[in-house]
Formats: structure tokens, sequence, C-alpha cells
């Protein structure tokens, strides 16, 4: 029988104490003496969001498929548990084996949004591990970082040894190949994180240096030393449509934020939505195979026993065999009683008839996502949605029975205007209407309407990177004036609206485009007890208050400043294959409004192609 | 038609919820390919009943859940087709076809549980003061414990739940059958206490672990345990 880290006393004082005993279905389990690498891979947040990322379990998977190579998975202990492990030194653990984080070779992180960073350091102070890569001696693990905020990895530069930039389905082996020749021929821990520097898609921060301006902005950026590269360019997997694709995911005990099998139809967009960071930095679009996934459909039901299957893609309604894959997955789901979940579809006719096809009677509520509410705003954004489509989806849908719909907006766009912020509230009077145009005894009861904003947040390698981002009291101001316009619309009371706090959107803010000195505002505001910064309940104001005083780092240095075209960013050296110039190009064109073609109808010369695979080499349509 | 599941619950798993083990257990019907029946309705779910929830952090080697199959192998095979579904913590012993009457629903048929005390480190109890020990705390007219439910506190004489209750040849376990279920349910730690606080001992020194063995049915003189209430499928 495995033994615990934890003892029965301790587990029973902590909520949900199944998070960390391990031990779940098709969790894999190793003998550490057969094995010459461990890898702890740790999710910075609780074990419910974890165990739901995508990310992980492909990783996990391959980790696992490689010989000699053993990946068992960390999650951070929620304040409960953190506070006795502080209190009682015990040292933070990996769910399979429950051996210390700090005994292993590689400690890989997993960092998909910035408010985690906290809980970063968190991972590295419960295991033992000294926060700065610089104390760290030949003993502790190698401490790795990816996910999408690995594309601007500064802020967090000085906490890691090695990032992983792009998908982690082509570099590891050799990296772990050139750990295992390292440690053969005695190499130090420099010696082996310059060899892994020279890796594909591999940045080892300790031999890049910045340098900065007087006014704060970086003046230079490059290698200390000659035999790092000067750029580091993304890996992806250019050949998808068979691409590796985890058969027996993890599946836990403790519920799960996705308690479901998930489906990944594709990687990258063709859309090129101007805000969207996803949509540049998985470029280009890549489709799997339909055969492909009717095969992996099978066995996933066969191995998870989930009554629940979602696609996962950043824009479903783009796959262009849907109809074929949806038919398919009808037939095996109702033969098997499992339901199908289909988020980020376009609401159209065809997206209309499958959703009938699968909810049966029930009409839960309709997601739009219009993002911004005026025609103009829409075409700043190169969202490349009408009105008139919106409307359109909308009747269609009232017509079929449903009657709630939510909608998605994002305030603080670049160059919105007052009449931008209360065409949301119109675009709201105008569905509302809509409603009422259908005669009354077709109608189902009265229509509710539900618009969210979000503040809109300027990302690297996009084309709003250089785009000043509205300060905390302009974005409240904004929805203030959004609330008073919705509440005098004709149809008010059909409509509800609610908006995202303008704190953490802030904060998130700074860290996204982000440089290297704000490793000692994480610290400080760690030190402070910010931790679990991404749940409301949990996020600490004063934590970060204090942090920015004591640092003296201006936070509107990094969000409201308009940076000039020719300003050199802290995530430069990094080559999505999207240029620098194609973006340049997007945030003129969204000043006057013009938008862009999508990949499908044609090629903008973003510079993906360069990868030599997805839609950009498929045929002419 | 309707089955009965009987399966133990051990190790680590001692710390996964009740909740989380319904769900585990739907996903390894699925995985097993057993053709449960699923209700009618908006939202189709399997029928399960589950009996009596075991407290967070106790193992046992009787726990028991019924549900509702279109058809089903026999028992032998029905067991072997879930125990390759199962985690290394949990084990099916027992598939028994049940009535499919509502008074056999295994939640409302529970009256009284067996559990089973040891030192977590195996050794045994002290002979002078547990053998004789507990026999004096028996012999008491009333045994008079503060019992917690949802609503209150309240000092109950638990005695009449206490159905039998000694210590082991070996010295090594402290057998208790007690009551449980809706009506005068006990819960083993509150008559552990209540020993140790009769001894004038601090229940802290000892490190006790203890396990829920059988869950029974009908009346204390006539128990019967959930397991023997259908028949086996050949």
């Amino acid at each position: 029988m495995r033994k615990l880290a934890l003892p029965d006393d301790v587990l029973l004082k902590v909520e949900k104490p199944g998070r960390y005993t391990g031990n779940e279905i098709n969790s894999v389990m190793k003998s550490k003496d057969e094995v010459d690498i461990r890898f702890a891979f740790a999710f910075p947040d609780t074990y419910e969001v974890g165990m739901s990322n995508l990310g992980v379990q492909i990783l996990y998977d391959m980790f696992n498929s490689f010989e000699g190579v053993w990946c068992e998975r960390v999650y951070s202990p929620w304040i409960d548990l953190d506070k006795i492990m502080r209190e009682k030194n015990i040292p933070l653990f990996a769910c399979e084996s429950q051996d210390p984080v700090k005994c292993f070779d590689f400690l890989g992180i997993s960092l998909q949004y910035e408010m985690c960073y906290t809980n970063v350091l968190q991972i590295l102070d419960l295991s033992g591990i000294p926060l700065y890569a610089k104390y760290r001696s030949e003993d502790d693990p190698i401490v790795i970082g990816g996910g999408s905020c690995a594309y601007n990895p500064e802020p967090l530069a000085s906490f890691f040894d090695l990032f992983y930039i792009g998908e982690g389905e082509i570099s590891y082996k050799e990296l772990f190949e050139t750990y295992r020749e390292a440690k053969k021929a005695g190499l130090s821990r420099m010696e082996f994180l310059k060899k892994a520097a020279n890796i594909d898609g591999i940045y080892a921060p300790a031999f890049y240096e910045p340098e900065y301006n007087e006014d704060g902005t970086l003046k230079a950026f490059g290698p200390v030393t000659e035999d790092v590269p000067a750029t580091v360019r993304k890996v992806i997997v250019s050949d998808f449509k068979n691409a590796p694709y985890p058969k027996k995911p993890v599946i836990p005990y403790v519920q799960a934020v996705m308690d479901r099998m998930v489906l990944e139809i594709q990687r990258g967009c063709i859309r090129g939505c101007r805000f969207c960071q996803a949509g540049y930095i998985y470029r280009p679009l890549r489709e799997r195979s339909l055969d492909e996934m009717k095969e992996m459909v099978r066995e996933l039901i066969y191995n998870t026993g989930y009554d629940e299957i979602s696609l996962n893609s950043l824009s479903s309604s783009d796959y262009e065999k849907l109809p074929e894959l949806l038919d398919y997955l009808i037939g095996i789901c109702n033969e098997k009683g499992i339901n199908i979940s289909l988020p980020s579809l376009r609401i159209d006719a065809f997206s209309l008839d499958v959703m009938n096809k699968i909810q049966d009677v029930k009409k839960s509520s309709l997601t739009f996502a219009p993002e911004a509410g005026s025609q103009r705003m829409r075409d700043v954004i190169n969202k490349n949605l009408s009105e008139e489509s919106i409307l359109g989806g909308a009747l269609e849908a009232f017509k079929g029975g449903w009657n709630k719909v939510k909608l998605y907006f994002m305030l603080g766009l670049p160059g919105e205007t007052d009449e931008d912020v209360k065409e949301i509230s119109h675009l709201c009077q105008k569905i509302a209407e809509t409603y009422y145009e259908i005669p009354k005894e077709e109608r189902n009861g009265k229509v509710a309407i539900t618009a969210s904003t979000s503040f809109f947040v300027p990302k690297p390698f996009t084309a709003f990177q250089w785009a000043p981002m509205n300060k905390e009291d302009e974005f409240l101001e904004k929805a203030r004036m959004l609330k008073n316009e919705i509440r005098s619309e004709v149809n008010q009371r059909s409509m509800s609206y609610r908006y995202h706090d303008a704190e953490v959107s802030v904060l998130e803010g700074v860290f996204a485009r982000g440089d290297r000195k704000l490793d000692k505002l994480i610290e400080a505001a760690y030190r402070n007890g910010a931790l679990f910064d991404s749940w409301t309940d949990t996020f600490n104001s004063d934590a970060w208050k204090k942090a920015f005083e004591e640092t003296g780092i201006d936070p509107y240095f990094y969000t409201a400043r308009e940076r000039s075209e020719d300003e050199l960013f802290p995530w430069d050296f990094i080559d999505i294959g999207v240029t620098k110039k194609f973006l340049l190009k997007e945030w003129k064109k969204s000043q006057e409004a013009v938008t862009t073609m999508n990949c499908r109808e044609g090629c903008s010369g973003c510079g993906a192609r360069c990868f030599g695979g997805g839609i950009c080499f498929a045929p002419e349509s | 038609m309707r089955l009965r599941v009987k399966f133990t619950k051990t190790g680590p798993m001692r710390f996964t919820s009740h909740l989380d083990i319904m769900r585990y257990f739907q996903k390894a019907l699925r995985r097993a390919d057993i053709n449960v029946s699923l209700s009618e309705g908006f939202s189709p779910h399997m029928l399960m009943s589950f009996a009596l929830p075991l407290p967070l952090g106790m193992s046992s080697t009787g726990e028991y859940f019924d549900v509702d199959v279109k058809d089903a192998p026999a028992s032998d095979e029905m067991i072997r087709r879930l125990n390759e579904q199962m985690c290394e913590d949990i084990t099916v012993l027992s598939v028994i076809k049940i009535p499919e009457d509502k008074a056999n629903k295994c939640m409302s048929l529970v009256t009284g549980a067996d559990y089973s005390v040891t030192l977590a480190d195996g050794g045994k109890f002290d002979e002078e003061i547990f053998a004789d020990g507990i026999q004096r705390f028996m012999a008491q007219d009333k045994i008079m414990a503060v019992k917690k439910t949802k609503r209150n506190e309240e000092l109950t004489d638990i005695k009449p739940f206490i159905y039998s209750f000694y210590i082991s040849e070996d010295l090594k376990t402290i057998h208790l059958r007690a009551g449980a279920g809706s009506v005068g349910h006990l819960r083993s730690d509150l008559v552990m206490n209540s020993l140790f606080e009769f001894l004038g001992l601090d229940a802290e020194k000892y490190e006790l672990s203890s396990q829920r063995d059988e869950l029974l049915s009908g009346k204390p003189e006539h128990f019967v345990p959930l397991y023997k209430m259908g028949e086996v499928m050949y």
C-alpha cells in the first residue's frame, strides 16, 4: 500500500482531502528504481482546476510513455493545507508517489494565466526550492515553465531555470536526452542549462539580460554568452492530423471543474481577432482528421466512463468536417446515454439544429460573444460579426424555443468612445425587440438577456500589444455608464448586466506585458500573503497594494502607457511565426476600423507559414 | 432488475467523500459496460441508491449500493468485470439480485453496523485495562453521552443501541455492533470516546483505526447482513 505524505489527522482537518491522496483511475505508478528521470508536473491552482487542463493530461500521458521517465502531478495545496504544511514543515509532494518535489529531477509548472504567479512561488517555497533560480544548488530540480504565459516569460524569469515556448509534444524528448547525457558526463547545472538553451523552443533566462532606458523601457535584450541563440522560436506540432492524444486520461475522484471527456478537434484559429492572444500564438490552424477522432471517441468512452463529452477548440464552428463529426457523436452518444456539450459555436441555423438534436427538449441559455456593441468597434477588433447575423441568430434561436441569451462584451477596447459603450446596451435592446417580433402565441414566455462585460487587457503578440489599457476608475465609469444606459432601455426589465472586477484586470495587465523588473513585485505580494489571486474569495487586495508601495513599481507604466511603434518589447526575442511587422499592420488597420480576412478566405501573410503545416498549406478553396 | 453490490473502501480511498464514491461507481459501471437503466426525463441518470454514508477517514469492508440494470451477467462475471475497473483500495465483494419493491432500498434497510477498532500500529490493547474495562462499561445501567445531530447536541443514553461490545481473544481488536441508519444511529467514535472517558484514559494518546465491517438489517436479535437479502445470479 502507498504511504501518504500527509498523516490521517491532517487529511481529516482539510477540505476535500481526496485532492492530495492520488491513486486516481489511469494515473501512472512506476518504480522509482526503474526510472532515471522523475518529472513533477505542477499546476499552480487547485486540484479541481488543474485536473481540468487538457495540456497537462496530454503531456502526462506522453512523458509516461517515455522509457525511463516517470511524470507525476502536483497541485497547489488549498489555503487550509498550505497553513498546516508551513506550521508542521511538511514538504510539498507529488500525488502519485507522495514523494517530496525536491527529490525530483524536473519541476514543470504550467502557466495558463497571469493571476497564478504567486502560486508559482508557493509551489517552489513549499517544496523547499529557492525562489530565485540563481540561488539553486546542484541538487535542486530543474524548474521549467510552459503554457500560454510562457510567451512572455520575463516577469517570472528570475524564478525559472528554463521556459518551454510552444507545444509540449515537440522538444521534451530531446531535453530529457540532454539531461541524461549531462548527468552521465558529470556536467554542472549551468552547463546543462546552456545545452538545453540550444534545444528548439527552450529559453534559459540565466543567459540573457535586459538593458533599460532611463524611462524604464527596454533598451536592449539578448544573450550574455556566445553559445545560445538570440531568438527563441516556438515549436508546434505541424502534422496535427494524427498527433498523439491521451486515450486514458487521469480520472479524478474529487469532481473536477471539467468533469467530462474532452475531444481536441483542432489547434489554432483562422479568425485573427485583434485582442486574442490565443488566436495569434497558436497559429496556424491545424485540424485533426475525422477518422482519428472517431477512434478517439470510442476509446475515451471505454476508458473513462464519463457521461459527457465536450469539443475543445478556439472556434468549433470553423472545423471543416463539423457536421460529419457531430453526426457520428450524436449516434454513439445517444446509444450510450452520453451528453454532448458544444462550447465556442457560432449561433447560426446549423448550430441551432445541432443543439436541437442533442438537447432534446431542454433549452438552456444560448451564449453569444459579440465582444463589442457597435459595428465600428467589432471592425476595430476584427471580430467579423455583423449586427445582422447576431440578430438573425437570435431570431432563429427564439423561434426554436430558446428564451435566455447570454452576451459577452469587453469594455476598454482601444479607441472606444462613450457611444461605443452605449451601443452594447442598444444591441441588447434590439435583441429583445427581435424576441417580441415573434407572434405572442409562438413565444416561450419572457425573454431574459444577460450582458456580461470583462475589462480589456492588452496581451503580447496581439495587434493590441501597443495599446494603452484603461485605468481602474475609467473601467468602472464605463461600467456605470453602461448600466445606466441599460436601465433606460424600453425592455430594460428583460435585461441584466454584470461586470468583472477591475482591480484584478489591472494586475493581469501589469503581468501580461511585464518585464523582468516585476520579480520583486511578485515576491513582495507573495510575502504579504497573496495567494490564489484568481479566486474572488482569496484575492488579497491589500497584499498587492503594499507590494506596489514596497517595490516602488508603477502599475500604469505597464498598463496605461501607449507604446510607440518602435518600442522594444520584453517578449520580442520570442518568435511565434507571426511577425511584429504583421501585428503592427493590424494595429494600424484597427485604428481605421479596417478588417482583415480570415485564413480560410485567403492568406494575409502573417508569417505562421514558416511552420510548414496547417491551413497555410491547405488547397485553395 | 435491481442489483446490490457490496464493496470495500480502504487505504487512501478512505479520504474520498461519499458523493465522489457515487460518481466513481457511475463511471466504473460504464467502463465495465454494464447495461445500467437510466431515469426518464430531461437529464437521464443512473438509478442508484447507496447505503449509509461512511464517515470520512474510516475504512470499510462492507459498503453497499443498489443499482437498476436492464440485464446483467452472472454474479461471478459481474464481480470480475467490475473489479477490472477498480482502483487498488476498492474491491467488489459480491453482486446479488434483489427484489425491486420500494421497501428494499438499501438506504432505508440499514438498522445496524459492525465495527472493529484496532491500534494503528497493529499492537495489543492492554489486557488489564480493556478486557475488564469494557465489561464494566457495559455493566452500567445507563451510558450517557452527548449525541450531536445537525441541529443540536443532546445528552442521551446510548446503551440501548450498543448491541455488543467486546475485545478479541488476541487483544488486538475491539468489536462493536451498534445501531445505524435513520433510527438509533450511533457513531463508533462516540462509543469509543465514552469508553475512554469511563476508563479515565486520554483518548488522544491512543492512535486508533476503525473500520466498518458490515451493514445489517432487521431487528437486533435477527440481524441480516445486506448481502444476504437477495440471490446470487448463476
